[in-house]
């Protein structure tokens, strides 16, 4: 299995660099999370958290042409294709796989217009994680209200947001629309999915969450509308709106923990509004915590 | 016998070779054209559509003429990511197609370094400079042509001749 994660990263990856992967030991491969890229340094690998060199062998440098070689690879030769993303500083590759870069931006009316000069680059290893939703979905049960996912950074919010969307959709047949805003959820490319998220499930991307509501609600009358991050007060009105239309609502946010949802304005104005019925509290060991929105308000 | 075999010959000879030129000269016009014609469409394709140029290569393949092949081989090598730029991939596909004019191959080359690169905007500007270049070779061919073509026809039947009679 880990090989075959390794492969899908090679035709985007320079060959000497492609090599010194596969180089790698069967158990580094299998946790191999990133792939650094910067100007003038060691190329190094993020295996099980501990950052070190990609080649203990003869260092491996990256030079500008590494950087764009990764760049013209990821994008087809066409950076003027991949737009949004790239303005947002990434390229998403086949297999959900994600190449950020920095770089000199360049901007018009103070907005991101490219990246040039490239100075660095992070190629983020995605691994799917079918099975981690199901215990959720079991204390959820058969027909789940809206759902929010509340745990800090790191914590697999999103890996258990994607997972939900796919049994929901797969196991109990649901129609679920999903806002993926940074291209993380569904990952898509070319119009396709890079993560499984569902036979029933259909995918907007790069889209402000609200916007993509809106769209979601008009078009493709969803049963259940997937989000990730709420962060805004546009965000939560949107959120409002779509569960006035009868839809049920399964989105994550920044906390610790039920007590600091409430401490927290923007999400106390959730639990007062009453959008959701349950919360998912995650921690940084990825156990998960059912609380019913009663108990919390 | 043996002379007018040879005559033959060498009036054939001297024909076919100004038939060559003259052909060389049209299908340089023709190749012009169709260089004209797919600079257009890559720029609506790209400005409308944003199509990445492994697709856009292969769209341009699809039409008939003496780029196709190499618009092919070039949506090719675009798919196999195996070269560091488009310049590159435009260098070695031209190297793989000696049969194409000089004058064409340069303005490809011109173009190749901007392609890819950067935003849609400076992309159009490159398609529109590589037009006007293909426009410019278009109108040089047809005025050419008019003179010339019939002069490369005429001086190979007439350069026959002479040899002949010389020769006689």
């Amino acid at each position: 299995m880990s090989d075959a994660i390794c492969r899908q990263l090679l035709p985007y990856l320079p060959p000497n660099v492609g090599q010194a992967v596969m180089s790698l030991p069967e158990a580094g491969q299998g946790r191999l999370e990133e792939l650094r890229f910067r100007r003038g340094c060691e190329l190094t690998a993020v295996i099980g958290g501990v950052e070190q060199p990609l080649s203990l062998e003869r260092p491996l440098l990256c030079s500008d042409q590494t950087l764009q070689f990764l760049l013209n690879a990821a994008s087809g030769y066409s950076a003027y294709a991949a737009g949004e993303a790239l303005r947002q500083g990434f390229l998403p590759l086949r297999g959900g796989h994600r190449l950020g870069f920095c770089g000199t931006a360049v901007l018009e009316q103070g907005e991101i217009l490219a990246l040039h000069e490239l100075s660095s680059a992070n190629l983020r290893v995605a691994r799917a994680c079918h099975g981690c939703a199901d215990e959720a979905l079991r204390l959820l049960g058969d027909t789940p209200g809206s759902v929010l996912i509340a745990g800090p950074p790191g914590s697999g919010k999103t890996t258990l947001l994607r997972e939900l969307v796919r049994l929901l959709s797969d196991r109990l047949g649901r129609r679920v629309g999903v806002v993926d805003s940074r291209g993380e959820l569904a990952a898509c490319l070319n119009g396709e999915p890079q993560f499984a998220v569902g036979r029933r499930t259909d995918v907007i991307s790069m889209v402000p969450k609200a916007q993509g509501l809106e769209l979601l609600l008009r078009v493709m009358s969803p049963e259940w509308i997937a989000v990730d991050e709420i962060t805004a007060g546009e965000d939560v009105r949107a959120l409002n709106r779509a569960g006035y239309c009868g839809v049920r609502l399964l989105a994550t946010v920044h906390a610790f923990g039920p007590a600091d949802l409430k401490r927290r304005p923007l999400y106390k104005k959730l639990l007062d509004e009453g959008m959701f019925d349950t919360v998912l509290s995650l921690d940084r060991q990825r156990q998960i915590k059912l609380e019913r929105m009663e108990k919390l308000c | 016998m043996l002379k007018l075999i040879g005559v033959i010959f060498v009036v054939l000879g001297s024909t076919g070779a100004g038939v060559t030129m003259a052909w060389g000269a049209r299908r340089t016009l023709e190749t012009a054209r169709q260089l004209r014609v797919a600079l257009e469409r890559m720029k609506n394709e790209i400005a409308c559509h944003r199509t990445a140029l492994p697709e856009l290569m292969e769209l341009l393949s699809r039409e008939t003429g003496p780029l196709s092949a190499l618009f092919g081989g070039m949506a090719e090598q675009l798919r196999l990511r195996q070269e560091a730029s488009v310049y590159a991939i435009v260098r070695k596909s031209l190297a793989a197609a000696p049969a194409l004019p000089g004058e064409v191959g340069r303005i490809l080359l011109e173009l190749a370094p901007g392609l890819g690169q950067y935003d849609v905007q400076c992309q159009l500007y490159s398609l529109d400079l590589a037009a006007g270049q293909a426009q410019a070779l278009i109108e040089r061919c047809q005025s050419e042509q008019k003179g010339r073509v019939r002069s490369y026809y005429t001086l190979g039947v007439c350069a026959g001749l002479a040899l002949a009679i010389m020769l006689l």
